[in-house]
């Protein structure tokens, strides 16, 4: 079990680490507007026929007045690769022939790194918030965040960082859709 | 009503996804409203049943455009990452959970918000079982809180994505669910 | 992790046998990563060539007393060619 760090245990919660919290990237515009196609393969790739995401008729007829989207979808959006950009497939595997598919893709609006001589990085959890559904025409805005930055001791001792991203969703009329958040272990 | 995750784990794949309840377009179109009263601690909610292929994987991969070689590619993930497969998204597992509470609280109540963590990877050949089971409820600003343990577990009972999540659901006498959704303040 | 390969001799060993008993087997997972990869058969000649992915040889040793087809010698794999890719293992 973990617990939190002793006087005697080197911390590593500094206050340049703990300068992070709060720390906001950009504003950023997804490439593109949420479209029923999109719509259509991500709903049937996550297999859920639920006709508010198609039958407009029934849709319009329900709580939500209009085609729903499900609001996770519209975080995927972050990940597109923009058409002015490189084509950063070939260029990960131009730079590492066994690369895993994904490289150092650069995308915009990402944070600052912590200042942590940490390097091993685990995934410790992941939350979302609903909040609207998107609709179909909506442009999807995204801005990440350090929400929160805590600091463990293991068992073998040594301190480790609970690094909690945050990414708010929101679309063109400012209207909050969802937030999800992604706390990583650095060790 | 729904078969108990003891007694689902006890059985063989066959039999688990015979028992799948994940509901039909029909189903989610003409859904009743379960309302706050109806709902008890100690409560599981139906059990969604999942069986992955490779060719699922990709439909995923290709949707949200993740182009990471360990979903689809088996030579990179055996040799490379020593996989012992190519694996299931996280980014797919947690795109299930906000759809399953979805489709709890329709037509009118609100899927607010889950947490979890990834764990077990999970590959092609896996019997997967979405469960819920509901630990507690409380009743603010005229809204029906519920709070339940989720997850997803394996056909060995192995969890793959402990977690937690809360919904909302209209009291029987109670006003609608806003939408969009605002949280009563304390 | 570390991979290894068992040769087998399986004398007599049917198409129907090979199946049931992989079938049999399918569910061993002594841990998420450890599996075995892949089995090839020359039953005319009762030979099994197998494949696995194990933290130790001692786990894919238990999965082979489970099949009942003891290992003539089995090998470690340091290097592998897939598909026109090499992998150091």
């Amino acid at each position: 079990m973990t617990q939190e760090a002793q006087p005697e245990t080197q911390s590593v919660l500094t206050p340049e680490v703990q300068a992070m919290v709060g720390v906001e990237g950009e504003l950023i515009e997804s490439w593109g507007t949420v479209d029923v196609e999109y719509l259509r393969r991500f709903t049937q790739a996550v297999m859920d026929p639920d006709p508010r995401y198609w039958d407009e008729d029934f849709a319009k007829s329900t709580h939500y007045g209009a085609i729903i989207v499900p609001p996770i979808m519209v975080s995927y959006m972050t990940q597109r690769i923009r058409p002015e950009a490189e084509d950063a497939i070939t260029e990960a595997f131009k730079v590492n022939p066994v690369s895993d598919g994904i490289g150092s893709v650069k995308r915009p609006g990402e944070l600052p790194d912590i200042p942590t001589h940490l390097v091993r990085t685990l995934n410790a959890g992941n939350e979302i918030e609903v909040y609207q559904y998107p609709n179909i025409g909506d442009t999807i805005f995204f801005q990440n965040k350090y929400h929160d930055i805590r600091e463990r001791v293991g068992r073998d001792g040594k301190a480790f960082l609970i690094i909690t991203r945050e990414i708010k969703y929101t679309n063109q009329d400012g209207a909050l859709l969802c937030i999800t958040r992604q706390s990583s272990i650095r060790r | 009503m729904t078969t108990k995750l003891e007694d689902l784990l006890k059985m063989d794949p066959a039999d688990i996804q015979a028992r799948n309840e994940r509901p039909s377009a029909e189903e989610l179109r003409n859904k009743t409203q379960t309302h706050y009263e109806d709902v008890n601690e100690g409560d599981e909610l139906p059990k969604y049943i999942y069986s992955p292929t490779p060719t699922h994987l990709f439909r995923w991969s290709a949707a949200i455009e993740n182009f990471h070689r360990i979903h689809y590619d088996l030579d990179f993930g055996l040799n490379h990452d020593k996989n012992p497969s190519i694996l299931v998204h996280g980014s797919w597992k947690q795109s299930v959970v906000p759809q399953y509470l979805k489709d709890f609280t329709l037509p009118k109540g609100w899927p607010w918000k889950a947490q979890f963590e990834h764990r077990a990877m999970l590959v092609p050949g896996d019997t997967l079982i979405v469960w819920a089971i509901v630990t507690n409820k409380y009743e603010k600003g005229g809204m029906g809180f519920i709070e339940m343990d989720l997850g997803m577990k394996t056909q060995d009972g192995v969890e793959s994505m402990p977690g937690s999540a809360t919904v909302v659901l209209p009291l029987k006498d109670g006003p609608d669910i806003p939408y969009p959704f605002v949280p009563p303040t304390d | 992790m570390a991979r290894f390969l068992a040769v087998h001799n399986v004398s007599g060993l049917t198409e129907e046998q090979f199946r049931e008993k992989l079938s049999a087997v399918s569910q061993w997972r002594p841990d998420r990563r450890t599996t075995i990869l892949k089995v090839y058969g020359d039953l005319g000649r009762g030979k099994l060539f197998i494949e696995c992915e194990a933290v130790e040889q001692e786990h894919f040793e238990d999965w082979i007393k489970m099949t009942g087809w003891p290992a003539e010698s089995i090998y470690n794999v340091d290097l592998v060619m897939q598909v026109g890719n090499i992998w150091k293992l």
